[in-house]
């Protein structure tokens, strides 16, 4: 049958031009961003020098005329410090995305459901607890009873709120989103007053909170990536299952969403990549929740290139972030997502009120 | 969000306990323990035969010195001081941007910037020994990454003047001049033996040292701290808060203290007048009626620095604390 | 395609029991319910508020659980079929004619493909084809490059129906399509729906409110009352005044137009007994 003129017209959803657009234009902002942020940084290792370490590194071109410290800088410092903002922006801002769309509420976070009150929880409590637990174990892995404990915290606390929220019939989303609250006060209540008791150890709690890609080392990044990488995967492909929820539920499911299913695994898949994403570098905020929206204004509602666009940007983001935090005299990064993100998003917020007023 | 919530009301704890120096607090990871070398050579002096040398620096760790350390980067400004004081200033590559003494320190390359520690700037100064700061001081996960890029990390965090003197001799042959160290101690022994004396027999009154105060709260030397010692040595009574050093006004009324050491006049130039600071601290709830502040007793202390700063020069805050107790007991100010 | 045998009904219902849970015990809303309809019918389903029609239309379309009986799509038992399987058979027009922002028209009637789809990532070469069938169908075809913010509530109705007809549904559930449309839009999904039943072949079962709209649409239209269905017609006639007025408990006239055709009005006076 011969498409109608009608037909030949359609537009179904981002074609493929507008998506590779997107999408390398996102890539290559990323790139950009990265090298840059691994040519500078607080010490003379510049760009020049930075290259001809890496392509030694890499493809064994050259001879050695640099310090060793230069090289421990490049690849000890600055590249898994690079690879983790890339690999936690993406997923921070991915998840937020699953979150916006699976709660249908525009100010969901990827922390909304209790993975940054966890987190902190778990966090906490490794940074006061003497260290006569079996570290052994976390130090094998490359991880320290810190991030062992804000990971399990993290999932452990999405897990109950799963659980509370849980009815008769199904997990209703207003359910979720309470329960998430109230469970996140709960446990700030906690981290309060484990840091009122902290003493000395205040800084550190505080810092850890605020976000940092300080202790990113490829240790911990060998463990946390995978896992966001999986969620990554099993996200994307996804993406109708996400445009499905934004007509509401009931629709979903009649378009042949099992809802509690993936309700679970949705929620399941972002909690893990936030997770992960906050072990290695503790709390950051506004990514998960500013770029989804920025680039939803941007590019459409559509999952199918909202999700993978999401992650790219995510990770331009967090990089540039971190290099100015860097750069800026070490403030945490998650006050420069701050700085950026708060901006961003009442500007959004004007030019909808704007839109919607017309 | 969680932790935004959280900030803001505990920013004020934040630079309480931030500038609640030397309290005991709570306990570190390992075993605190005063530095003693395990396997050291005879005492021979020429520093070549010192090394290979390995300590145990104050969080139990066991450090290997290869050689003689030439190249130092301290991350605490009391570790810096001893350093000086041992004549090895000028092995100083990367120091914390608080150091301020002796002069010259001012001029060396900065690696811990608003008190984080930038640890490529640490790396990039390719030092063969690291002096941390214990208690979290220099916090665990960055002694942590500094050991993981193999980099030779000493931790130091005396807590009594006992455990100066160890670290001053230990860092004495971490960088093989041992003889400065025992000079340098001995001196200090006798300069504080001398302080002891001259206070003998003196009233020992109730003395607060106030290290901060602000929103009506208090923060005091912790019970049991350094702090506390040096008061007690220095011929005075302290009047202690908890292991923190919080002091809550119900505790400091009860206690009634009969002489107030404003350690806070070191970084507020609004108390440094003894007038002002009388009237400033009789308008706090509940002050006026302090003993203290009633007879007058209310002294602004300058030295909080010395005092509170755990190295060479902590006998001068000594010295400046017996001074400001009991005043008649000395001669006028050398 | 699974084969069934030619007379196989679309639906059937037999002892059909549903309801809520609520906090205070289980309401029950349906008790012994009781429809047959055949492949191409229309049927009208009526009732008074509360009287279950959603109910029942939320146990066909798979989103509610009966408590007992039978139900049968198309010979197959309801729980027989997978969520995918359901979606591609049985499309539903909600009451509700909010739209996700952002999209355009085309995009969201495109969502109707979800439960075709084949491919992780590509379209489905068919989805072009089904969704411009599916914007002819629901008389949307000029609305197909427009954003949805922009549309009428007329407008996004038809946009939900083209939606649902992307599916390719071999039964369609339409709840209360007329709520909030005017006179002139509530004819034009009644030609809409008459020109469907030409188009495609599709059972259609629609929850209506306005008695001569189910007359003249339905091919019979049947009464959702205390819990059960019975027939809404006798003797011929598609709705029959009494056992009208039995389910909505209000007199009901009938009267007839000028050109002869019935025309059902309630009483605003109760008749004297």
């Amino acid at each position: 049958m011969s498409a109608t003129p009608v037909a030949r017209q359609l537009v179904l959803g981002p074609s493929l031009g507008r998506a590779t657009l997107v999408l390398s234009a996102g890539v290559g902002l990323l790139a950009v961003v990265s090298l840059a942020a691994v040519a500078f940084g607080t010490t003379g290792v510049g760009p020049g020098e930075a290259a001809t370490i890496l392509v030694h590194r890499v493809l064994g071109i050259g001879s050695v005329s640099w310090p060793a410290s230069s090289e421990t800088i490049l690849w000890e410092l600055r590249l898994p410090r690079v690879a983790a903002g890339i690999i936690v922006g993406a997923g921070l801002a991915c998840a937020g995305t699953v979150f916006q769309a699976l709660l249908r509420n525009p100010l969901a976070d990827p922390y909304i459901i209790g993975t940054a009150a966890g987190a902190s929880f778990g966090a906490v409590s490794a940074l006061l607890l003497p260290a006569v637990l079996p570290i052994a174990v976390g130090a094998w892995l490359g991880l320290g009873m810190i991030q062992l404990l804000a990971f399990a915290g993290a999932l452990t606390t999405v897990a109950v709120v799963f659980a509370v929220a849980r009815g008769r019939s199904g997990t209703p989303v207003i359910a979720l989103l309470l329960a998430g609250y109230a469970i996140s006060s709960l446990l700030a209540a906690g981290v309060a007053l484990l840091m009122f008791l902290s003493g000395d150890r205040l800084m550190a709690v505080v810092t850890w909170l605020l976000g940092s890609l300080a202790g990113a080392s490829w240790p911990r990044l060998a463990i946390a990536a995978p896992l966001i990488v999986v969620s990554f995967t099993l996200l994307l492909l996804r993406w109708r299952t996400l445009n499905a929820l934004l007509l509401g539920e009931q629709a979903a499911a009649h378009l042949g969403v099992e809802l509690e299913r993936e309700k679970r695994i949705l929620a399941g898949l972002a909690a893990l990549a936030t997770s992960a994403g906050v072990a290695i570098s503790g709390t950051i905020g506004f990514v998960g929740l500013v770029v989804p929206h920025l680039l939803r204004l941007a590019f459409g509602p559509d999952h199918r290139l909202l999700l993978p666009a999401t992650m790219v940007y995510g990770a331009a983001l967090l990089v540039l972030a971190d290099l100015g935090a860097r750069m800026a005299g070490g403030i945490p990064v998650g006050v420069v997502t701050a700085l950026i993100g708060a901006p961003f998003f009442l500007w959004l917020l004007r030019r909808s009120l704007v839109a919607h007023a017309r | 969000m969680a932790p935004h919530r959280l900030l803001a009301p505990l920013v004020v704890l934040c630079l309480a306990l931030v500038a609640c120096a030397g309290p005991a607090g709570t306990s570190s990871p390992s075993a605190p323990g005063a530095g003693t070398p395990t396997a050291s050579p005879s005492t021979a002096s020429s520093p070549a035969s010192l090394f290979p040398l390995t300590l145990t620096d104050d969080a139990g760790r066991e450090v290997l010195l290869e050689a003689s350390p030439e190249r130092i980067v301290s991350l605490a400004p009391s570790n810096t001081e001893i350093v000086c004081a041992l004549d090895a200033c000028d092995r100083l590559v990367g120091v914390t941007d608080f150091d301020d003494y002796p002069p010259q320190v001012l001029e060396i390359d900065k690696v811990v910037v608003a008190a984080a520690v930038d640890v490529e700037r640490v790396v990039a100064a390719e030092p063969d020994l690291v002096l941390a700061a214990g208690n979290e001081l220099t916090p665990s996960t960055v002694i942590a990454q500094l050991d993981d890029l193999g980099l030779t990390v000493l931790v130091l965090y005396p807590e009594t003047l006992d455990e100066v003197y160890a670290d001053i001799e230990l860092l004495g042959r971490a960088v093989g001049n041992p003889d400065a160290a025992a000079d340098l101690v001995a001196g200090m022994e006798q300069r504080v033996h001398a302080v002891v004396e001259a206070v003998e027999g003196a009233d020992r009154p109730l003395t607060l040292y106030e290290v901060f105060h602000g929103e009506g709260t208090t923060y005091t030397a912790g019970e049991g701290s350094f702090l506390a010692s040096l008061l007690d040595l220095a011929g005075a009574e302290p009047l202690t808060g908890d292991a923190q050093g919080l002091l809550t006004p119900e505790a400091l009324v009860a206690a009634d203290p009969e002489l107030i050491l404003l350690g806070t006049a070191s970084y507020d130039p609004s108390l440094a007048d003894p007038g002002t600071a009388l009237e400033t601290v009789a308008a706090r709830t509940g002050w006026s009626e302090l003993r203290a502040v009633r007879d007058e007793r209310v002294v602004p202390y300058v030295e909080d620095i010395v005092t509170t700063r755990p190295g060479p020069r902590i006998v001068d805050g000594l010295e400046a604390l017996a001074r400001a107790i009991h005043p008649d007991r000395f001669d006028a100010a050398p | 395609m699974r084969a069934e045998r030619e007379g196989t009904p679309a639906l059937r219902l037999s002892g059909l029991a549903a309801g809520y849970r609520a906090a205070d015990g289980d309401r029950s809303v349906l008790a012994g319910v009781s429809l047959e309809v055949a492949a191409g019918e229309l049927v009208a389903l009526l009732g008074a508020n509360g009287s279950g029609k959603t109910t029942l239309l939320r146990v066909i379309g798979g989103v509610l659980e009966p408590r007992a009986g039978v139900v049968e799509l198309f010979g197959r038992p309801l729980g027989a079929w997978s969520r995918r399987e359901l979606a591609r058979a049985v499309a539903v027009l909600p009451q509700s004619t909010e739209l996700p922002d952002g999209f355009r028209v085309s995009e969201v009637v495109n969502l109707g493909r979800i439960p075709h789809a084949r491919r992780a990532f590509a379209a489905d070469p068919d989805d072009t084809r089904a969704v411009a069938a599916a914007l002819r169908d629901a008389d949307a075809e000029e609305l197909a490059g427009r954003p949805v913010r922009e549309l009428s509530g007329g407008e996004r109705q038809r946009v939900l129906l083209a939606l649902a007809l992307a599916q390719e549904p071999r039964l369609l559930l339409l709840d209360e399509p007329t709520l909030h449309l005017d006179l002139a839009h509530q004819l034009g999904l009644v030609q809409l729906l008459r020109r469907l039943r030409l188009t495609r072949r599709v059972t259609v079962i629609a929850v209506l409110h306005d008695l001569n709209l189910a007359a003249g649409l339905a091919d019979r239209v049947v009464l959702v009352q205390d819990g059960r269905v019975v027939p809404a017609g006798r003797d011929g006639r598609v709705i029959d005044p009494e056992l009208a007025r039995a389910a909505f408990g209000v007199a009901i006239e009938e009267a007839v137009t000028g050109d002869g055709r019935r025309v059902l009005a309630p009483m605003l006076r109760p008749p004297r007994p």
